[in-house]
């Protein structure tokens, strides 16, 4: 194959290209592997061959639906809406543990326990750690969404495109997951 | 070259794949908007068959007992207006943006638009006309005629049959479903001649008022026979509706 120059495209760009030579899709896998498979990772607590399973489906999937795609909707959240899906059937199939936050960036912790105004309860440095092991005990439509707004920075609409929920409804399931967070984090009392 | 992206480009070499065609979405999107379309005017009529059906045979008389509440009121029709309209707003979330909107408001355009729908079929006269069309259906018919036996309870205030002949414009003589002739006189003050009826030979009514004696019946308020029937000159034209009463 030849080398194929794709760093200044946009996702859009992207897209049109895949859709005259298939070669571009390399381009649009290399860009989102290493955030897709963080994100399966954290959702589905899978083991690095079924993730690996799990992303080479979302990106058939993506490249087969490519002229599904909706101009309307951001290419990311498009893409992301996939892997949850998949993940989502792949936790319906083998029943894993759904959501996992053994790694090792804590800036998704530290952001999220400065959101829930965590400072005054805990010392700083055992902040990050607290959120973490209080994360695990949350309902699993929580957690996700905690990590979708969090850990992968994606704001209310692209959420709202990603799980498929209108807006209101993201905003208010991400408050009930703080307010279920801290209640999980004052019970542990770590 | 990553692992992931070599397995994936492999698998659409090896096995030629080729993103679907636009036509085959577009195709699956006008089929989901057709079938949400259908459901929304199917769910706008069974709301217009009920409201009218609602309209024709409630009255105060008909309250008087229990059981007379679930007399009136047109179940079947309604559940069916219940199911579409949940259906259509199933439907509308599956639809591409659908799930952006809140099921509040989802739920209250499908609502209005199925109202809209259904009015539109009362005042053009569809549902008069389909009524009159379904009659041929044995459960059909059978609905229209229990819908009319409902309202044969002189005791209570209510007479249903055949106008057989107008002796003035506040007297005729009308034949009951039970075969019965009664002589109905037309009050002076409360009287209403609903959707612009006349007395006239032939015509099916529904009348509220009151029993006055052997055969003798003050009406206060006169109703087509059933929607569909009413205002046809019954013997003369061949109609389902015909049977209706005979």
């Amino acid at each position: 194959m030849t080398t194929i120059e794709c760093d200044n495209l946009s996702d859009e760009e992207l897209v049109g290209r895949v859709l005259k030579e298939a070669d571009y899709f390399k381009c649009i896998v290399d860009r989102y592997e290493p955030a897709l498979r963080r994100y399966i990772s954290r959702l589905s607590n899978c083991s690095p061959d079924a993730i690996d399973d799990i992303l080479q489906n979302v990106f058939l999937k993506c490249y087969l639906n490519l002229n599904d795609f909706n101009v309307n909707l951001k290419f990311s959240s498009w893409l992301y809406r996939i892997a949850h899906n998949e993940t989502i059937n792949e936790w319906r199939k083998h029943k894993n543990r759904f959501t996992s936050f053994d790694d090792q960036d804590v800036s998704g912790w530290r952001e999220l326990a400065a959101d829930i105004d965590l400072e005054q309860e805990v010392e700083q440095t055992l902040l990050a750690e607290k959120v973490k092991k209080s994360m695990s005990g949350l309902d699993p439509k929580y957690a996700e969404i905690l990590l979708l707004r969090f850990w992968e920075g994606y704001d209310y609409q692209e959420i709202s495109d990603i799980v498929k929920k209108p807006v209101g409804t993201v905003a208010s399931l991400i408050n009930r997951a703080k307010a279920q967070l801290k209640k999980e984090i004052k019970k542990s009392k770590i | 070259m990553n692992n992931i992206s070599t397995r994936v480009l492999a698998q659409i070499k090896e096995k030629d794949l080729k993103p679907k065609s636009k036509l085959v979405f577009a195709v699956r999107n006008y089929l989901a908007w057709t079938a949400l379309v259908l459901v929304v005017i199917s769910a706008g009529f069974a709301s217009g068959v009920a409201f009218v059906w609602l309209s024709d045979d409630f009255s105060p008389q008909r309250l008087d007992s229990l059981p007379h509440i679930f007399e009136v009121i047109p179940s079947f029709w309604l559940v069916l207006m219940v199911l579409l309209l949940l259906i259509a707003l199933i439907e509308y979330r599956q639809t591409k943006l659908g799930y952006r909107r809140s099921h509040l408001i989802s739920g209250l355009v499908i609502v209005g638009t199925g109202v809209v729908i259904g009015s539109i079929f009362i005042y053009s006269g569809i549902i008069d006309l389909v009524e009159q069309n379904m009659a041929v259906l044995p459960y059909v018919r059978e609905m229209q005629e229990r819908r009319i036996q409902q309202w044969h309870r002189p005791a209570v205030g209510l007479l249903a049959g055949k106008i057989i002949n107008v002796q003035a414009p506040e007297v005729f003589s009308l034949k009951d479903v039970s075969g019965m002739i009664w002589q109905v006189t037309v009050g002076t003050t409360t009287l209403v001649w609903q959707r612009n009826l006349r007395p006239e030979r032939d015509l099916d009514v529904k009348i509220i008022g009151q029993a006055v004696g052997e055969g003798a019946f003050v009406a206060t308020e006169i109703r087509p026979g059933s929607r569909g029937c009413a205002n046809q000159q019954m013997d003369h034209v061949p109609s389902p509706c015909n049977k209706i009463l005979h």
